[in-house]
């Protein structure tokens, strides 16, 4: 009998030896077994630890995958670039003259016309548009 | 101010589709506000102060009808209610008339179906009409402090009209 079939089976090792070598008594086996009990123990210890490194790797493995997942849908959702300073600018006074322009903001702008000459002719409006 | 230099002044916010959030214009030197001034512009808030108005043309606001909200004209010479101006103004929700020469509100108060707030203060108004403020059906505050007032038209306000702060300022007629 090798300790070859008692380390790969050793729940039906019993009934495996019966079948390989039916000639060795009952008092024979529990010797053997006893005998490969540590090895027994250590192998299944190991099996278990393997197993749970398994179990680490996959949990983490998962979690970032979805993490990942999570991180680029949000950047398709959320992801835009918002230019610094407020929406609307105030334009140069020029463009504007003779309003002035006060504030600006992401709503629009504030505007301040005060005490303008009138009678401008048409053609003056104009350029001033362009 | 003339109107033609107010135009060009706010052909930049039309031209580039910039929104105005407020537009103050003092002094603005017509008796008349008339023409496309307010061409294309879109703009929230109006206010026109210590201007010697006395008419305000009909298509004047009609450019602003979607945008404008608060329309103010402070110290001017109106000698009337510019109902027919101001009835195209279909979002504005809050009307102030303050230092005025109008004397009586004869004409129904149309058109406006959001506004909310009204007031015509520190004028000559002795009197209005049962029906002046009926079609205002969202109107929630009337002040007509600092007039002459001196009755109130029996069924001027029926129940659809709500005037929340109408008390204290009734007491200063």
């Amino acid at each position: 009998m090798s300790n070859h079939i008692l380390i790969v089976n050793p729940l039906n090792y019993e009934q495996k030896y019966n079948l390989q070598n039916s000639k060795m008594d009952k008092q024979t086996i529990r010797h053997e077994t006893t005998k490969s009990l540590p090895y027994l123990q250590k192998f299944e210890a190991k099996r278990k630890l393997q197993a749970r490194k398994m179990e680490k790797i996959s949990a983490t493995f998962f979690v970032s995958t979805c993490l990942l997942l999570l991180f680029q849908m949000g950047m398709e959702v959320t992801g835009e670039y918002i230019p610094p300073g407020p929406k609307y600018k105030c334009p140069l006074p020029l463009q504007i003259w003779p309003c002035r322009c006060l504030s600006s903001s992401d709503e629009g702008l504030t505007l301040s016309c005060h005490d303008v000459r009138f009678q401008i002719q048409l053609p003056t409006i104009f350029l001033i548009q362009q | 101010m003339s109107t033609a230099i107010l135009s060009a002044a706010l052909a930049f916010p039309t031209g580039y589709k910039i929104p105005v959030e407020n537009l103050t214009v003092t002094m603005l030197n017509t008796e008349k506000l008339y023409g496309n001034i307010f061409s294309n512009l879109n703009c929230t808030t109006l206010r026109i102060e210590n201007s010697p108005l006395k008419e305000i043309s009909s298509d004047v606001f009609i450019p602003l009808k979607d945008s404008l909200i608060k329309l103010e004209i402070i110290n001017s010479q109106l000698d009337e209610m510019p109902v027919s101006a101001l009835q195209e103004l279909e979002n504005l929700v809050t009307l102030t008339i303050d230092q005025h020469n109008i004397s009586i509100l004869d004409k129904p108060i149309t058109g406006m179906g959001n506004l909310q707030n009204i007031h015509i203060s520190n004028g000559n108004i002795t009197e209005f009409k049962k029906d002046t403020f009926a079609s205002l059906s969202k109107l929630v505050r009337l002040d007509l402090h600092g007039n002459n007032l001196k009755t109130i038209p029996s069924d001027s306000f029926k129940v659809k009209i709500l005037l929340s702060d109408s008390k204290s300022e009734l007491a200063q007629f």
